[in-house]
């Protein structure tokens, strides 16, 4: 069963989203007979539905695919920055890279990011100028801007077509001949997580890539990180059907089956040894993902709070970067704070939790993590504005900043410079990497970038800037809690921690669309946005006068009951807050405003 | 004794805010319908066999009818069980545009006993907003028409919470109609239903040939209803309930029907019916109806039904009828909504204006 080394070739490809790279990963599976054309459903990789419909990768995957004697295994990656930790641990598995740029779209700013961890983990990076075949490709420019930007030689480019195959067989040919085969240190067994999945059957499936020793089913294995003896119950490759083997040498990739019941036992990252000779050395790569941002979901129709616990446990075995615990609100009721690797993730979880589980939640105002300063010395991490201590405690805050690259056609720099500015985003510098594109970087709070900071990017360059951005650390900040009040009781759903200067704006419009989503009701409701105890806006819903049905005759009995049944059940599912009944909708309509 | 509602669907045009059974342009079908009118009247003679009680041709525009077949289906109507020349309320809507001499004439030598005038506005401009056929000069000779033979009991229509209308443009409508001294009157405040031109120009969903200014606002819209109830009593009508004024005794009897959950059979299309705890409505299509597909039955709640129908009156209902609710009846009292007599619940002046929180107890 056991392999020769020199016959393995694991490789990812790596690219910004949308540059093709599902589609050139079919061709590949296609060329090498791994699927017959006829078993293709369109991008194989993309597993989700969730994921095929964005056209994105969201979990790694591994393919295995034979080639001229030669056992060739495909790790993806997901191409969002959001996920950009996924990226670096599936890189950890391979020894090369397909870097692919889009030839009518240029590099981008996923491509630069994915590129330098790539090779940071010191991979064999093959470049691809992918879709030559499109009509406004510019293959040239393109191949320029490869050769200028990464330094490569103009021979070592490959052009190709995921969509004609064009260039397939050159890069099957380059991996064979560019990649280098695996190297074994020692003859303890070492294994990588790089994925898992939760198998309702059978427990975690777990996505390994072999350093050292073998594996095989039947042998008792422990985590590095995290413990455990667990009896591996099957070995496999994926094939992308999970295709059964005998067990694993040195330098293979595949899945693995032990009976782990839980995600967190098998943590991504972590390294696998046997119980009976374990190595001691983990290998290099295990970071446990943290989420940055946060939000509170909660079940619009409260009976349903027992589904949504059994639907954020459920992804959450899918999902180790999913974090959430119980929070309860008094507008909203009982739900869940959770935790997101940044806003795309938080937006996935939210669609999964309405398509896979049918459930409808409202997301409270998305937060990063504050840093606060006590008076009292110590200090304290907040991720919502409910866990704000009272003012007087607190000497002074602190926010998260990034790292935040901008990569966009020169006729659109002034455009996102001036939104980035908007945003309080501090300019550090700019590069022309040719005549049409530039790079420019910034330090921008997080929160600012959470607050649909990319869609504006898109909207101010029509699409064709794109970004990137890492959490770097923490700078002081002059922050407030800005208090939404309802006939003077605070609506702890709809309070937002701000910048101080801008609380009196963001509560204007906040209070002015709550003026509009509340209905009139027998008293005149005053709306109030208080700044640490100060009322900074005001607005009034005034009373409702009158309230009555003007005609009922014979033929309007059922239609009038029924209509008087509705405003009932609409009444019983409103929120009622300080005697005011608020509608679901004042609730979403608000929170979708943004900070 | 039952009550009998008999539907005639048919306009010379539709008014921007209607939202009833009716068609414009069907002139060629109204002998069919007629004939089919006729017919159902017969499929129905039994549930009649105890008595007609009291009469009501609705539309529509049952005036657009013309005399001859008016004439035929009223003295058809004369032959049913219980009906007394004279005597049995009888009520036909009209249109003030519609009711020519000759129309006239012909209901005042036949069954009828009570006229209902669409009047809606005394003032043009409102009229034409709402797509009304008619001036207010003829609302006015239609009416003294009426009187002139002699023999009718009138109603007058009348909207108000119009777009754009002040509380003083309310004022001179509901004087211009006082002076008149019609026997009873109606009052709606414009209802803005889904489906209607008046809804989509407000919900933007079309571009109004003219420029339609907003409606009232809530206050002001309650103000007019106020001042309307506060007038009408300094006038000698007696308000009996939300929306009706009448003087002493010229209440409509076959509403009453409705609002105490008394029995009617109802012919034409869209017509409802309640007899014996069961609700019906006949097809709600021309060509459904004329083709006699059977009516559809409707679920019905009488206990809820009768509760807010007859909160609906003034008089209120039998305090027996509540023996369930004794602690939502504590708190609307409590509220200032409703109060009561010796024998019965009834709504307050305050309870008025927010008829539906109470309704919405009992439902």
């Amino acid at each position: 069963m056991s392999l020769e080394i020199s016959s393995i070739r694991n490789f990812s490809i790596i690219a910004h989203i949308d540059h093709g790279k599902s589609t050139l990963a079919d061709r590949m599976l296609e060329y090498t007979g791994t699927l017959a054309k006829r078993e293709m459903r369109n991008q194989v990789l993309d597993n989700m539905d969730l994921e095929r419909e964005r056209g994105i990768t969201i979990k790694a995957q591994a393919v295995r695919m034979e080639y001229r004697g030669f056992h060739l295994n495909l790790i993806d990656t997901p191409g969002h920055v959001d996920f950009s930790y996924e990226v670096s641990r599936s890189l950890t598995a391979c020894e090369g890279a397909l870097l692919l740029v889009d030839a009518s779209q240029g590099i981008e700013a996923q491509t630069m990011a994915n590129a330098h961890l790539a090779f940071a983990a010191d991979l064999e990076i093959i470049p691809v100028v992918n879709k030559i075949d499109l009509s406004q490709a510019q293959v040239e420019r393109t191949v320029e801007e490869v050769i200028r930007v990464f330094g490569f030689k103009r021979e070592e480019i490959i052009l190709a077509s995921g969509k004609t195959g064009q260039g397939v067989e050159d890069i099957l040919e380059a991996i064979i001949t560019r990649v280098p085969a695996p190297k074994s240190e020692t003859n303890l067994l070492r294994a990588l997580v790089f994925d898992s999945r939760y198998d309702p059957f059978r427990g975690v499936i777990a996505f390994i890539r072999l350093f050292d020793g073998e594996l095989k089913p039947g042998m008792h294995v422990t985590m590095l990180g995290t413990g455990g003896d667990f009896e591996v119950q099957e070995t496999g490759y994926l094939k992308p059907a999970q295709t059964p083997s005998k067990g694993f040498s040195a330098g293979e990739v595949g899945y693995l089956i032990a009976g782990v019941r839980d995600v967190r036992h098998c943590r991504v990252g972590d390294t696998i040894t046997s119980l009976s000779s374990p190595a001691t050395k983990p290998l290099a790569g295990y970071r446990p993902a943290k989420p940055v941002v946060f939000c509170g979901f909660y079940p619009i129709q409260g009976e349903d709070y027992e589904s949504l616990r059994d639907a954020v446990s459920k992804l959450q075995l899918n999902d180790a970067a999913f974090f959430y615990e119980p929070e309860t609100s008094e507008a909203l009721g009982f739900g869940f704070r959770c935790g997101f690797l940044g806003l795309l993730h938080l937006e996935i979880v939210q669609e999964r939790l309405e398509r896979e589980f049918g459930l409808n939640v409202i997301a409270t105002s998305p937060s990063v993590v504050y840093r606060l300063f006590l008076k009292n010395g110590s200090t304290l991490l907040i991720d919502s504005p409910t866990k704000l201590p009272p003012y007087g405690d607190i000497l002074s805050f602190e926010e998260p900043y990034c790292h935040l690259t901008v990569f966009v056609p020169s006729e659109y720099v002034g455009a996102a410079m001036d939104l980035a500015i908007s945003r309080r985003a501090v300019f550090k510098r700019m590069e022309y990497l040719d005549a049409t594109h530039a790079t420019l970087e910034f330090t921008i709070p997080f929160a600012k970038i959470i607050a649909e900071f990319h869609d504006q990017l898109k909207a101010v360059s029509r699409g064709y800037a794109s970004m990137d951005y890492e959490v770097a650390g923490y700078i002081p900040a002059k922050l407030s809690r800005l208090d939404i009040l309802l006939n003077q009781e605070p609506v702890d759903a709809l309070s937002v921690i701000i910048h101080t200067d801008e609380a009196q704006s963001y509560g204007r419009s906040l209070a002015l669309k709550l003026k509009e989503a509340i209905p009139r009701q027998n008293f005149a409701i005053p709306i109030q946005a208080a700044v640490g105890g100060k009322v900074v806006a005001r607005e009034t819903v005034p009373a409702l006068r009158k309230d009555v049905l003007a005609k009922c005759y014979g033929g309007d009995v059922t239609r009038k009951r029924k209509l008087l049944e509705k405003q009932k059940e609409g009444k019983k599912r409103m929120k009622r807050i300080g005697h005011v009944d608020v509608p679901q909708e004042a609730f979403l309509s608000v929170l979708r405003m943004g900070t | 004794m039952i009550s009998l509602y008999i539907h005639i669907p048919f306009c010379t045009t539709k008014c921007r805010y209607c939202d009833f059974i009716s068609w414009t342009g069907q002139e060629d079908y109204f002998d069919t319908y007629l004939d089919r009118l006729l017919q159902e009247l017969e499929e129905n003679s039994d549930l009649c066999s105890s008595g007609i009680s009291t009469v009501y041709l609705g539309g529509g525009t049952p005036t657009i009818f013309g005399p001859h077949r008016l004439q035929h289906l009223l003295s058809r109507i004369s032959l049913l069980p219980g009906i007394s020349f004279g005597r049995t309320e009888v009520t036909i809507e009209a249109n003030p545009s519609t009711l020519d001499k000759e129309t006239l004439e012909v209901l005042a030598d036949s069954l009828v006993t009570r006229i209902s005038l669409g009047a809606q506005s005394f003032t043009s401009s409102f009229l034409s907003l709402l797509g009304r056929s008619h001036s207010p000069k003829e609302i006015c000779s239609a009416f003294s028409a009426c009187r002139q033979l002699g023999i009718f009991d009138i109603n007058i229509d009348l909207m108000f919470a119009l777009p754009g209308q002040t509380l003083a443009e309310w004022k001179y409508d509901l004087s211009s109609c006082i002076d008149l001294f019609p026997d009873h009157i109606s009052l709606y405040n414009l209802e803005v239903t889904e489906g209607t031109p008046l809804w989509n120009v407000y919900h933007h969903k079309e571009e109004p040939a003219d420029c339609i200014p907003p409606l009232p606002d809530n206050e002001v819209e309650a103000e007019m209803y106020e001042y309307a109830i506060n007038t009408l009593l300094a006038h000698g009508y007696r308000q009996y309930e939300i929306s009706n004024f009448s003087l002493p005794g010229k209440e409509c009897r076959h509403n009453l029907t409705y609002w105490t959950c008394g029995e009617y059979l109802g012919i034409g299309t869209a017509a409802h019916s309640y007899i014996r705890g069961k609700r019906w409505s006949n097809p709600p299509t021309l060509s459904g109806y004329l083709a006699g597909i059977s009516p559809v039955e409707e679920e019905s709640s009488p206990e809820k039904e009768s509760l807010f129908l007859g909160l609906r009156l003034l008089c209120g209902v039998e305090k027996e009828k509540f023996s369930r609710y004794e602690k939502t009846i504590t708190s609307l009292t409590k509220r200032g909504l409703i109060t009561e007599t010796e024998a019965r619940i009834h709504l307050t002046r305050k309870g008025l204006f927010f008829a539906n929180e109470v309704f919405r107890e009992f439902v």
